[in-house]
């Protein structure tokens, strides 16, 4: 059972002020015998259990989208079976689903901007109420007949729908705020079967730019009830430049930005990583990379005297510097990883760099190293 | 040595010394309540009441001085001594005394309050139930152990034990049943998480595609949304498994460790009541013609073991059982339409001095009435001897 995020409350005095001192007597004890020195990893016990239940209610193996609400932009996963679906915009955050809001949606990432999408049965109140309600949480006067008949219409949802937007001051959904210089832009349809109103407000600063995303945004929404968005969600792998000749046991990985080609090796639980990636020009230079991939075991950099003495392969009909180099990774991606080994190659050619990355627990590392060695000699220049 | 007893004794019971903690705090109830405008209630609160030392920023000019707490402390020791030492006690100063002695006692229930009770909230849909409440602003880890799919076993972690891994360098915390250790980093008091983009590059480790972005904390604590980088050791294997937790997840994070199934999860402080609450029905009457509440109440169910009995909450009659008082609080959600669903949020508060202030109220008034009562009796005498 999980109880629902509370709301605003009075003022109130620190909870479990017992249980703090308590547990700050702990923690004191515990550091007085873990030590306290600078460098001491900070080890804690954990003293407190308790039964608890993990009924029907409780939900396991929920993914990172589910439990936090999120999808990545441009996905279009169905939330509601029978709904309409749409393609979240680049730099949109969506938010889970709530009360009144089939879809909901942080404008840009910014807090004060949101866009929602409400579907409420029969006509909803009309036109008149819901636009002159609309501009009342503007601070505007209501709308006249003419006003209503002249509002633009554009295709929504597969139907006409009037557009309307507003600037003005907002008051909140209740009339309990205060904030000037918003915009409000909004769609109401009123189908035979619902009403549905798709609504963006925000600091007019904030919503100036994000016409065209709010515009792409209604224009993706269609009816959800009769295909699956997963079939079609499967990544193609994108051309590359490069060919290449996959090792034995490598498992290759979904295409993901940034990178030509992803594998991974070694046991399932604790998986080394390897890929290719390409960056233009000489990519701020190969000492500084390779001191980058230093930095990353937690190594000091090597000066040029030291990368000069680097041993050189073949790869892609010049020569690429491989750097090996272990220690504890502490990568752009993921948490750091103790006893770890990075060996790379950095292959300068005309107008662009190769970097080859191989990093994953040392002994996983070491077992590969041969094959990551074939691996870069198999790389030639595609079609 | 009695020269030095005398004159502490002399400065701690000094009328003097009364004056000036009892201007001190009504400076400090002044500095609060403007401190208020730009800080949230639990920090005004934590830094001019519950502490015994403070600096007050006086535009630029810092001020230091005593917490609200110290000078309650010194006017407790002023009143104990000087009651003892100073007043004289007899007839015609038996209503002070009474009154110091109730004075007393309000101050020894704000103790009791502080050190001693819990507070939070229960929020509940209608029809549902819960056996706890939580804290509107401390947070918890708790590692869920999935004992045989209907029981499980939580290990608690409180607040304190992870909160200073603010970094990258991590707490490892532990405990001998666990077949993991849990090592916890960049802990942050207000994030959220976000979907990592191609186009920038983050200070954080990104999980699955997920990063969290530090936000200023907020001026109201409760509104803060704490989050923690987490990874699970196996004890055996050595294998790593990362995620992250966030305190308004929707789902705890679920790691299999050694073919176990357990669950993290990163959530407001909980305290179990010894009895469940069921929310049969919110009611809530709006002023005509405008959606703002005239007054609104929880009709609850109080179950214990097999039985059970109704009970309404409303916004003066709370519940209260076994030093469990729970009010009615708020209403949500704040923008719900006629016939949206509600909850119902019922502030719960543990106070073993939660009636003290009630007592020292009346002990006060009975303090205060003999004293004035014994003047005005003897005023009347004198003037009935004026010729």
């Amino acid at each position: 059972m999980r109880a629902v995020p509370g709301v605003g409350s009075a003022g109130r005095s620190e909870p479990g002020a017992r249980a703090r001192l308590i547990s700050l007597v702990g923690l004191l004890a515990a550091s007085v015998v873990s030590g306290c020195g600078e460098d001491a990893e900070a080890v804690r016990v954990i003293a407190k259990q308790r039964p608890t239940a993990v009924g029907e209610d409780f939900r396991w193996n929920a993914s990172t989208a589910e439990r936090f609400g999120l999808r990545a932009p441009g996905g279009a996963a169905p939330r509601v079976a029978a709904g309409p679906h749409w393609e979240t915009p680049e730099g949109w955050v969506e938010l889970p689903p709530r009360s009144m809001r089939d879809a909901n949606f942080l404008v840009a990432g910014d807090e004060r901007a949101e866009c929602y999408l409400t579907v409420l049965a029969g006509d909803g109140g009309g036109l008149a109420a819901n636009v002159n309600r609309w501009r009342s949480q503007m601070s505007l006067a209501p709308l006249s007949d003419e006003g209503l008949a002249a509002l633009p219409r554009v295709r929504f949802l597969g139907a006409e729908a009037f557009q309307v937007d507003f600037e003005g001051s907002w008051t909140g959904m209740g009339g309990d705020r205060s904030a000037e210089d918003y915009r409000l832009v909004g769609l109401l349809q009123f189908a035979s079967d619902a009403a549905r109103f798709l609504k963006m407000v925000g600091p007019k600063s904030v919503l100036d730019g994000e016409l065209e995303a709010f515009q792409a945004l209604a224009a993706s929404f269609h009816d959800g009830a009769s295909h699956d968005h997963a079939a079609q969600e499967v990544p193609a792998p994108a051309p590359s430049f490069l060919r290449w000749t996959e090792p034995d046991g490598w498992r290759r990985e979904a295409q993901r930005p940034m990178r030509e080609v992803s594998f991974q090796f070694g046991e399932a639980e604790a998986p080394g990583e390897c890929y290719v990636s390409v960056l233009g020009g000489r990519a701020g230079g190969e000492l500084a990379n390779a001191n980058r991939w230093y930095e990353q075991m937690g190594q000091p950099p090597l000066s040029e005297a030291e990368f000069a003495d680097l041993p050189r392969i073949p790869m892609l009909g010049t020569q690429g510097t491989l750097v090996e180099v272990t220690g504890a990774y502490q990568g752009m991606q993921g948490p750091g990883l103790p006893e770890a080994a990075l060996i790379g190659v950095i292959c300068p050619l005309e107008e662009r760099a190769v970097f080859v990355k191989m990093v994953g627990p040392m002994r996983s590392v070491q077992g590969e190293r041969s094959a990551f060695l074939e691996f870069c000699e198999s790389l030639e220049f595609g079609e | 040595m009695r020269r030095l007893l005398d004159a502490i004794l002399r400065f701690f019971s000094s009328l003097g010394l009364c004056c000036v903690l009892l201007i001190l705090l009504a400076l400090l109830t002044w500095l609060g309540t403007l401190e208020q405008v730009h800080s949230g209630l639990f920090e005004v609160q934590k830094k001019y009441f519950e502490s015994f030392f403070l600096v007050h920023q006086a535009g630029s000019v810092p001020i230091p001085l005593p917490g609200a707490n110290l000078v309650m402390c010194l006017l407790f020791v002023n009143l104990t001594v000087g009651g003892i030492v100073r007043l004289r006690k007899g007839r015609a100063t038996a209503g002070v005394l009474v009154t110091h002695v109730g004075i007393l006692l309000l101050l020894l229930s704000g103790f009791v309050k502080m050190y001693f009770s819990e507070d939070g909230h229960m929020t509940l849909f209608e029809n549902d139930r819960a056996d706890f409440f939580q804290s509107y602003y401390r947070v918890e880890l708790a590692l869920i152990e999935n004992v045989d799919g209907e029981r499980g076993r939580e290990f608690l972690v409180p607040q304190e034990q992870f909160a200073d891994a603010r970094g990258p360098r991590p707490v490892r915390l532990t405990a001998p049943e666990l077949p993991f250790d849990l090592e916890v980093t960049n802990f942050m008091p207000n994030c959220r998480p976000m979907p990592k983009g191609p186009m920038f590059e983050v200070a954080v480790p990104v999980v699955d595609g997920v990063f969290l972005q530090s936000r200023p904390r907020q001026a109201q604590a409760e509104a803060n949304a704490s989050g923690v980088y987490a990874t699970v050791v196996d004890k055996s294997e050595g294998t790593r498994q990362a995620g992250i937790l966030w305190s308004l997840d929707a789902e705890p994070w679920t790691v299999t460790v050694q073919d176990k199934t357990w669950a993290l999860d990163l959530r407001k402080e909980r305290y179990p009541l010894p009895f469940t609450v069921e929310l049969e029905k919110f009611t809530k009457e709006d002023h005509p013609g405008i959606n703002m509440p005239r007054a609104f109440s929880s009709d609850v169910e109080v179950l214990e073991g097999t039985t059970s009995r109704p009970v309404r909450i409303s916004m003066n009659e709370p519940l209260r059982d076994r030093g469990y008082v729970l009010y009615q609080a708020s209403w949500g959600p704040s923008d719900a339409r006629p016939g949206d669903r509600l909850f119902s949020t019922l502030s719960v508060v543990r106070n073993p001095a939660d009636r003290y202030p009630l007592y020292a109220c009346i002990v006060i008034g009975f303090g205060l009435l003999l004293h004035f009562a014994r003047k005005l009796i003897r005023y009347v005498r004198i003037e009935s001897r004026q010729p």
